[in-house]
Parts: C-alpha cells; sequence; structure tokens
C-alpha cells in the first residue's frame, strides 16, 4: 500500500508512535491530542482483535496499520478540516510560520543530541506522549537560502528528494534519506522549501535521533544540527514571504497557550511577516496547486493600531485580544460564540512607535491578565516579549498604562 | 467500487451508518463493510477527517468514554437532530438523482 512502507519495520511502539506521528503532522494542542488519542485508542482496539485471531503483537500490528492506510492522508484529511478553514476564515496564513534565516558556525560534529524542539523543554524522542503539549515546528526553510548561509561557514547541504547531507572539509556529518520523501521539499514556483520537521527522525533499532535537530527560542531562533548552531543573521525575501525577524510558530503558540490556555489561539503578524506555509500535500497532486491557489498569503488586516512613544527601540511586542465566533461545533441554532486569543506583533521603532494590523477597528486597553480575560473581548494587552517561552522564563510581561492606539485603515 | 461515486457520497454513508446508533471509528468502518458486503471499505484517511468535518458542521455529536477493555478512550459519535435533517435531505437528493438516471437508461 502506497505510504506504508517503513511502516512495518521496526520496534512495535516506535513504529506505533511514527505512524501516529505522521498522521497528526500539522494539527497542534487539543486538536493534534483529540486526532492522535482516536486513532490510537482504534488502531489498538484493532491490533487487540487481532491478537485474538491469532496473531502475534508484530503482525497484528502490521495488518491493523495496513487497515488503516496511509498516515500521511489522515494528516491531509485533517488539515483540510482543521487547519485551512481556521486560516482562511482568519485571512492569516502569512502568519503561520517561522522561516529564519541563519547561520553562524560553533562547532563541528557533537554527536548525537537529544531532539528538542521545545522552548527550554525536551521533547526526548517523541516517546513520551509529550508532543501535544509541544508542537512540533511547521517551518519551511527556502532551501537555496539555507544552502548558501551554510557555504558561507564552511559547510556543504545538498538536499533531494531522497536524501539530505552535511559536510564540512570532506567530512560528512549527515547523510540520511527522508522517512517521508514527498513531505521533505515542497515546490513552490521554481523555488524549493525544507520541511524542518522532515528532520525529525528516528532510528528503529536504537531509537536515536538520527539528525541531532533543535529548534529553540521565541525571536530570532536557534537551529542547531550537526553540532552546527545556526542563528538568524540575515532576513530572507521570498515569493510570497518577507521575514524581518524569524519567529517560530510553535512560539506564537505558546505565547497564546500563556495568555488563556482554555482557550483556542490563533496569531499572525504583518509587520513581523513569519514566512510561508506551504501546505503538507504532496507537491505532485492536483489538491496542492489548487489549495495554493485558494490560499491568499498576504496579511488582510482592515486597520492600523499605531501607539506612539511606548515601546522600547528594537523589542518585539505583541497586541492580544479577543475575537468571538460563532460556534459550529455546537448548535448553530443557539449562536455560541467561540472566543480566540489573536495576538498581532510588532517591533518598536527607534522612536517606540508600535504598528499592529487588527480587525478591530477600536481597542480599550487594560493592564491587567485578569481583566483581559474576564472582559471577554472589550479589552485588549500590549504585552513586551521576552524572547522566550519556557517554563522557567516568563513570555512577556505587561506593559503598564499603554496610551490610547490611534487607528487608520 | 468507484472512488469518486465512493468519496462524493461518504458523508451520507456516515450520517446513514450513525441512524442507527451511536458508535466510534472502528465499529462505523465494521459496519459499513458488513452492511455492504464488503462493498464500502473505509480507510482512516478518509473516515476520521469526515468524521471530524461532519462534527464541525454540528451534524454528529461527540462522546468520549473509556474503554471498557483498557487503553485510551473511544470517541463515540452520534447524529444530532441537524444531522438527522441533513441525513433525510441528502437521502431524498440521492434518491431524486438515483431515480433520474434510472429513467435514463429506462429502467425503474
Amino acid at each position: 500500500m502506497r505510504g506504508l512502507e517503513g511502516w512495518r519495520v521496526g520496534k512495535l511502539e516506535t513504529v506505533l508512535e511514527r505512524y501516529l506521528n505522521s498522521a497528526c503532522a500539522g494539527l497542534y494542542g487539543l486538536e493534534r491530542q483529540t486526532v492522535r488519542g482516536e486513532l490510537e485508542a482504534n488502531l489498538l482496539e484493532r491490533v487487540r482483535e487481532f491478537q485474538v485471531m491469532g496473531c502475534s503483537r508484530a503482525k497484528a500490528l502490521e495488518r491493523a496499520l495496513e487497515e488503516f492506510g496511509s498516515p500521511g492522508k489522515v494528516s491531509r484529511g485533517m488539515q483540510e478540516v482543521y487547519i485551512l478553514p481556521n486560516l482562511l476564515k482568519s485571512g492569516a496564513l502569512a502568519g503561520m510560520l517561522a522561516v529564519g534565516a541563519y547561520l553562524a558556525l560553533a562547532s563541528s560534529v557533537a554527536g548525537v543530541v537529544p531532539i528538542s524542539l521545545c522552548d527550554g523543554g525536551q521533547m526526548g524522542r517523541v516517546l513520551g506522549g509529550n508532543t501535544a503539549q509541544c508542537p512540533s515546528v511547521m517551518a519551511f526553510l527556502k532551501l537555496e537560502d539555507i544552502r548558501a548561509d551554510f557555504a558561507k561557514q564552511g559547510y556543504t547541504l545538498t538536499a533531494d528528494h531522497r536524501s539530505f547531507a552535511l559536510e564540512r572539509a570532506g567530512k560528512t556529518l549527515l547523510d540520511f534519506r527522508w522517512a517521508n520523501p514527498q513531505e521533505a521539499l515542497s515546490s513552490l514556483s521554481k523555488t524549493r522549501y525544507l520541511n524542518l520537521n522532515s528532520l525529525i527522525t528516528f532510528d528503529n533499532d536504537t531509537q536515536e535521533a538520527q539528525v541531532p535537530v533543535r529548534f529553540d527560542r521565541l525571536l530570532n531562533p536557534t537551529l542547531e544540527l550537526a553540532g552546527a548552531e545556526l542563528r538568524p543573521t540575515s532576513t530572507y525575501s521570498g515569493d510570497s514571504v518577507d521575514i524581518t525577524i524569524p519567529v517560530a510558530w510553535r512560539s506564537a503558540y505558546f505565547l497564546h497557550q500563556a495568555i488563556d490556555p482554555q482557550m483556542q489561539n490563533y496569531g499572525y503578524g504583518n509587520s513581523i511577516r513569519y514566512g510561508l506555509q506551504l501546505p503538507h500535500f504532496d507537491p505532485l497532486e492536483k489538491t496542492s496547486t489548487q489549495l495554493l491557489r485558494k490560499v491568499d498569503f498576504s496579511p488582510q488586516r482592515s486597520f492600523t493600531q499605531t501607539l506612539e512613544h511606548v515601546g522600547t527601540p528594537g523589542k518585539v511586542y505583541a497586541l492580544a485580544w479577543i475575537r468571538k465566533d460563532l460556534d459550529l461545533k455546537r448548535d448553530p441554532a443557539k449562536h455560541l460564540m467561540n472566543e480566540f486569543v489573536e495576538t498581532a506583533l510588532a517591533t518598536a521603532d527607534a522612536r517606540g512607535t508600535l504598528k499592529f494590523s487588527t480587525y478591530q477597528s477600536r481597542l480599550e486597553f487594560t493592564d491587567s491578565l485578569e481583566t483581559f480575560k474576564q472582559a471577554r473581548g472589550k479589552k485588549a494587552l500590549l504585552l513586551e516579549l521576552t524572547g522566550r517561552l519556557d517554563n522557567a522564563a516568563p513570555a512577556f510581561t505587561v506593559v503598564q498604562n499603554p496610551p490610547p492606539s490611534s487607528q487608520s485603515r | 467500487m468507484d472512488p469518486n461515486l465512493f468519496k462524493g457520497n461518504l458523508e451520507l454513508i456516515l450520517l446513514s451508518i450513525l441512524e442507527e446508533g451511536e458508535k466510534y471509528g472502528l465499529e462505523i468502518t465494521k459496519e459499513a463493510n458488513v452492511r455492504t458486503d464488503g462493498y464500502f471499505r473505509l480507510n482512516v484517511g478518509s473516515l476520521y477527517p469526515t468524521l471530524h468535518k461532519l462534527e464541525r458542521s454540528g451534524f454528529l455529536a461527540v462522546e468520549t468514554r473509556p474503554n471498557p477493555r483498557g487503553g485510551a478512550n473511544l470517541r463515540y459519535y452520534q447524529l444530532t437532530d441537524e444531522g438527522g435533517k441533513v441525513l433525510e435531505e441528502r437521502r431524498k437528493a440521492f434518491e431524486t438523482f438515483d431515480g433520474a438516471m434510472r429513467a435514463l437508461w429506462g429502467r425503474s
């Protein structure tokens, strides 16, 4: 069956984890947790049935996975249900992703290190079930730019649809084949993008990370790869990408969680455009181009909120507010509303002026997080981002007594 | 089985199966298989995204309960009132279409 090669070998739990991870690729937070839990429950139920019929556990799992089919199809189907409608609804596709520009070299190969895609936290081997609290990076990096930056540091990077390799001074630092080749590289027009998620892969026998990769921090994220530490040194611009500050999407997610974990959250920026999201679709499939055509990558914000002399030049601020939407998940006739924390980001200019793009025409500020939550949409917050999101350090400080904003279209 | 026909009617198939009572994913797969003598073979790639879509549309309600045999919780799907209405509408539309095709072919 297409797409199942490689799922049949390796330690059983690893195989199961890999299948579930792949099936949930691109989903985050509660939705990922829900889908993953449901698939796992039904899959293990089927495994038990095959075992009752006399199969060994290994054979039972193999048969169950074969019957369930390609995990990529689940992932694509679920993204159509959860990701794209939300993005299209909020007009926020441009604000979904982290795409950085990177590269300053730290050291040569330091051996395999644990994978960490959490700010300050360890995802470990992804077997601990922490992935729901620790959404993986959805970053597509412009391949040619990364290759050029690597070259400046003396590295040679080669990547195609079969493998990914990194060399320095004739020494091979990395050389491995993609676990999901169809998801590793995507093309838009003539530009190729590397899916950072595809670097996360495990050896079935040793359960060690095959690629030592670490993607860290909220602002100016660091990418550690095979002992090389890659830091933003430049900005990229691409077909639809205009990145002024690299911000990790998962970090934006954590920011929202820090503001109010009870709510669903969306985030995007204008003055900071995180980058470009390419749908997790096989570029060879027609659906890919259809989807790309439907999606407008440009920010569609109605109002610019300007706050003068409020920020520290160069620091990044988030404007947070609550949007209400009809909750179609419940009974549409009752007009129940969902509430979403939304954020826009901006960097303070030399005069400390902040310019945010929002849908809201008028925003009244509070400087209390509790008031923000209780006011349910009537108050906005201005946050100064600390640049880190982990349990030990606060993600932001609330700006006290922010001045009223002036809005313009 | 014609994949286009199947895909085009998957929501109707699922709503029809759940008309008789709540079920979780694996039960739905089996029910579809048994009641059509193996003609409908649902896999996860089509089943779960469609169930979640119907849930988000308000046509299905979900209750999560522990699996009596242990392990992760199961999500039981059941038709909402709105889902029942939609099922009726789509069933009528399908019958009308089917009747029209048969008329076209000169069969009843």
